[in-house]
C-alpha cells in the first residue's frame, strides 16, 4: 500500500489512520475494544523517556502501547486538519 | 430473574459497572459511605466489594462494586467476574437485579462500548454520565434526555467526586418502574450481521466475527454519540495534556518521579518510625502493666510475651502500610500511577513485567507486606503473581538489624565505607535474586506466550481525600484481620516453643537451650552445620521465621546479653558478647565466613509470617505462600552452603 507505514515508525505529533493489523487472532482484540481498529484515527503523542512505550490519543483517551505491539499495526499518516469526526480531543 | 424485572417492585440489589477510571469506586464510596464489606470471590484473586446504599425513602439497597472492565468479552479474571456476575453464573453472588452503568462523559464513546454491552443483558439499568465537569471544560455538551430516550434507561449527569447528582441517582434507584434498556444496539447488530456465526465459531480462534462485532458496535455507539453529544471543539489542548508535558517530559518526567519516590521513602522509613516507636513503647508499657498486676506464671508470660508481643508485632506494620497506601491512593486517584507505569515500563519489561509492577517492587525494599497488598494495581494476573513471588527478595527493613549486627561482628572497627559496601552488596544480591527469578518465573508461568500490553493513561483528577483515607483504612483493616490472626498464632507458638518445658530456677539462656525451640535447634544442627551454624544460631533462625528481626533478640537471650535502656550500649554489648562466643571445641563461633553465610541466608530466606499470610490473602490460596516459603528457604540454604563450603575450601574462616 502507498504511504503506509508501521505505527512504530511514526514521529510524535503525527496523526494517522489505522489500515490493518498485521497479526491476526485474539491477541489484538483489546486494541479494537479500546477503539484502535482499522479506520480509527489517532495521534502519536510521545514516546516514553526511554524510547518505549508510545503514547497515543484515540477516541478521547490516552493509551500506552508498546513498540513490540506497535510493529503489528499498519497505519497511514494523514494531515491533522483532515480529521473526520472520529478524531478526538486528546 | 422473572420476579426481579417485574415493574412495580423496588430492586434490592444493584451492580455497579464501568470502565476502569470511570469514577466507579468514587461513586460506590459516595453511595455506601462506610457501610462496605471487602472480601474475595471464592477461587479467584478478585476482590469482592459490597456495600449498602440508602435509597430515596431511607430503604437499604445492596450495591455490588464489580471490577472495572473494558469489555464483556473478558481478558482478565476481573473481567470474567464482571461477566459471570452479570450473567448470574456465579453461585456465590446472586445475579443483581439491576445495573448502574457509569460512563465517563469526557470519554463517552469508549465507555459506551461497554455500557451498550451491558444494556444487551436486558437487566433494569440506570446510566450515570460521570465527570460532566471535565466534559464541560472540554466543551462537550450532551443531551441526557435524548440519550435516555435512545437507550431506554434513565441517564443521570453526575460529578461523583463532588457528590453532585447523587440525590438524583438515589431517586432513580428507588424507582419502581426501572426497565431494561431498548437493546437498540443489539438489534442493530443482529440486523446488520447476515449469517449467524454461532454455528461456525462463536468464540473461534480466528476471531474475525468478533472483530466485526466490535467495529459494528463502535459504529452504533458513534451514531448514538453523534446524535446526543456535541463535541464542538475537539482539538483543544486539555489540562491533562498540559500536565503531561511536564510529568512525561524526557528530562523532567524522571526527575519528578525521583522526587516523589524520595518523599515516599522518606515517609516510609522516617515518618513511619515515629508512630512505630509509639506502638512499640505502647505495647511494652502494656506488657509492663500486666506484669505488675498479675502474679508471675505461665498465664502471665503467655499474655505478655505471647499475646501482647504478638499483637504488637502485627500492629507495628500499620504505619508503613497506611503511608504506602496513602501514597498509592493519591497516585492512583490523580492518575499519576499510570504515568509511573508508562515511565518505567521499558525497564520492567526487561524482566518480563510491566510498568505497573514498579511501585510494588520498589515498596518491597521497605516492607514486602504493603508492597504485596499494593500489587492489586497490576491488572495482568500473571504479572501480579510474578511480582508477589519475587517481591520478598528485596531487602526489607526487617533484615537491617540482622545485617547491622553481622556487619558489626565482621568489621569491628569504624570503617564506615567498608560497612556501607557490604550493606550495598547485600541489597544488590537481593535485587539480583529478584531480577533473575522474575525472569525465570516469567518463562515458567507464561510459557513464552506474549500478551499485548495496552494501558490507559487516565485524565488527571484532584484526589478525593475521603476516598484515599477510606482505601487506606480498608487495607489496614484487611491486614489486621487476615495477617493478624496468623501472626498472632505463630507468635504464641514461638513463645511456647521457647518457654516449654519449663525448667525450674534456670537462667533465660538455659531455659531456652532446654526448651522445645532449643531442642529443635539441636535437632536441625546436622542440617545447618554445613552452613557453619551451630544449634544456637539454629534457634535464632527458627525464631526468625516469625519475623527476621527476632534473630537479634533471640541471640541476646542465647548469649546472655543484658538489655539496657541505652540502645547503642546494648548493641555494643551484643556485638562484644557474640564476638567472644565459642563453639563446643573452643573455636570462635561467629567467624567472618559464618557471618557472611548468615547474611546470605537472610538475603534469600522467606522468614516472615506476615508476608506469607498476606500472600495467602492476595493469591487466595495456600499453594503460593507454601511454594514461596519452600523455594526461597531452599535457595537461601543452598546459597549459604555455597558461601561457607566454598569459603572454607578456599581457605577462609
Amino acid at each position: 500500500m502507498e504511504n503506509s507505514q508501521l505505527l512504530s515508525e511514526l514521529t510524535p505529533g503525527d496523526t494517522a489512520i489505522i489500515l490493518d493489523f498485521l497479526s491476526t487472532g485474539k491477541a489484538l482484540r483489546r486494541f479494537r475494544e479500546m477503539g484502535l481498529m482499522p479506520g480509527s484515527l489517532f495521534k502519536l503523542i510521545r514516546r516514553a523517556p526511554l524510547g518505549d512505550p508510545l503514547e497515543i490519543s484515540v477516541l478521547g483517551s490516552l493509551l500506552s502501547v508498546r513498540e513490540e505491539d506497535a510493529v503489528h499495526i499498519m497505519v497511514k499518516r494523514v494531515e491533522p486538519s483532515a480529521s473526520p469526526s472520529t478524531s478526538q480531543d486528546h | 430473574m422473572s420476579t426481579s424485572t417485574t415493574p412495580g417492585k423496588r430492586l434490592q440489589t444493584f451492580a455497579l459497572v464501568g470502565n476502569p477510571n470511570s469514577g466507579k469506586t468514587t461513586l460506590f464510596n459516595a453511595l455506601t459511605g462506610l457501610r462496605q464489606k471487602v472480601g474475595n470471590y471464592p477461587g479467584v484473586t478478585v476482590e469482592k466489594k459490597e456495600g449498602i446504599a440508602i435509597g430515596q425513602h431511607g430503604e437499604k439497597i445492596k450495591l455490588i462494586d464489580l471490577p472495572g472492565a473494558y469489555s464483556m468479552d473478558p481478558q482478565s479474571p476481573d473481567e470474567e467476574i464482571l461477566r459471570d456476575v452479570l450473567h448470574g453464573d456465579r453461585e456465590d453472588t446472586p445475579r443483581p437485579e439491576g445495573v448502574i452503568c457509569i460512563v465517563d462523559a469526557s470519554n463517552a464513546e469508549r465507555h459506551l462500548y461497554l455500557a451498550t454491552q451491558v444494556l444487551d443483558l436486558g437487566l433494569p439499568t440506570i446510566m450515570v454520565l460521570n465527570m460532566t465537569d471535565i466534559a464541560e471544560n472540554r466543551k462537550i455538551r450532551f443531551d441526557c434526555e435524548s440519550l435516555s430516550e435512545k437507550l431506554g434507561v434513565p441517564v443521570i449527569p453526575m460529578q461523583a467526586n463532588a457528590r453532585k447528582g447523587l440525590a438524583e441517582l438515589r431517586i432513580a434507584m428507588s424507582r419502581t418502574d426501572l426497565k431494561p434498556g431498548l437493546r437498540r444496539i443489539l438489534d442493530n447488530l443482529t440486523y446488520q450481521s447476515e449469517p449467524s456465526p454461532s454455528a461456525s465459531s462463536p468464540d473461534g480462534e480466528d476471531g474475525e466475527w468478533n472483530d466485526r462485532l466490535i467495529s459494528l458496535r463502535y459504529q452504533s455507539v458513534r451514531q448514538l454519540v453523534d446524535e446526543s453529544i456535541d463535541r464542538s471543539d475537539p482539538h483543544q489542548e486539555t489540562r491533562t495534556d498540559r500536565i503531561d508535558a511536564w510529568i512525561l517530559h524526557r528530562l523532567w518526567g524522571p526527575l519528578i518521579l525521583v522526587a516523589i519516590l524520595s518523599l515516599l521513602f522518606y515517609s516510609i522509613f522516617n515518618l513511619a518510625n515515629i508512630p512505630m516507636d509509639w506502638i512499640d513503647e505502647g505495647f511494652g508499657w502494656l506488657a509492663e502493666r500486666v506484669r505488675s498486676f498479675m502474679p508471675p506464671g505461665e498465664l502471665r508470660d503467655l499474655i505478655t510475651d505471647g499475646i501482647i508481643a504478638g499483637v504488637g508485632g502485627v500492629v507495628i506494620f500499620l504505619p508503613q502500610i497506611m503511608i504506602l497506601f496513602f501514597f498509592i491512593g493519591i497516585m492512583e486517584d490523580t492518575g499519576y500511577l499510570s504515568r509511573v507505569a508508562f515511565l518505567m515500563d521499558r525497564i520492567m519489561s526487561r524482566i518480563g513485567l510491566n510498568g505497573r509492577a514498579f511501585i510494588p517492587i520498589l515498596s518491597s525494599y521497605a516492607c514486602a507486606v504493603p508492597a504485596i497488598m499494593g500489587t492489586r494495581t497490576i491488572e495482568n494476573p500473571k504479572d501480579r503473581l510474578i511480582t508477589i513471588m519475587v517481591a520478598p527478595f528485596a531487602s526489607c527493613s526487617a533484615r537491617l538489624p540482622v545485617y547491622l549486627i553481622m556487619i558489626a561482628l565482621l568489621i569491628p572497627g569504624v570503617s564506615a565505607w567498608k560497612k556501607t559496601a557490604i550493606m550495598l552488596g547485600l541489597y544488590l544480591l537481593g535485587t539480583a535474586g529478584l531480577f533473575v527469578f522474575a525472569w525465570i518465573f516469567n518463562r515458567i508461568f507464561r510459557h513464552g506466550e506474549r500478551t499485548p500490553m495496552i494501558m490507559e493513561l487516565p485524565s488527571y483528577k484532584v484526589p478525593v481525600l475521603r476516598a484515599v483515607l477510606s482505601q487506606m483504612w480498608t487495607r489496614a483493616r484487611l491486614f489486621l484481620k487476615k495477617a493478624g490472626t496468623v501472626i498472632l498464632g505463630i507468635s504464641i507458638l514461638i513463645w511456647a516453643s521457647q518457654t516449654f518445658p519449663r525448667i525450674e530456677n534456670a537462667s533465660p539462656a538455659e531455659q531456652q537451650a532446654r526448651s522445645i525451640a532449643g531442642r529443635l535447634g539441636k535437632a536441625i544442627e546436622p542440617a545447618i552445620q554445613p552452613l557453619g551454624y551451630d544449634w544456637r544460631i539454629g534457634i535464632g533462625i527458627l525464631a526468625s521465621f516469625a519475623a527476621r528481626e527476632v534473630f537479634v533478640g533471640t541471640m541476646r537471650i542465647t548469649f546472655h546479653v543484658e538489655e539496657g535502656d541505652d540502645e547503642n550500649a546494648t548493641d555494643t554489648r551484643t556485638r562484644d558478647q557474640l564476638a567472644t562466643a565459642k563453639r563446643d571445641d573452643g573455636a570462635p563461633l561467629f567467624t567472618p565466613l559464618v557471618c557472611i553465610s548468615i547474611m546470605v541466608f537472610y538475603v534469600f530466606a522467606m522468614q516472615c509470617a506476615s508476608t506469607l499470610a498476606i500472600v495467602k490473602r492476595e493469591t487466595n490460596s495456600w499453594r503460593w505462600p507454601i511454594f514461596q516459603f519452600v523455594w526461597m528457604t531452599a535457595l537461601a540454604y543452598l546459597a549459604a552452603l555455597a558461601v561457607y563450603q566454598g569459603g572454607t575450601w578456599m581457605g577462609f574462616t
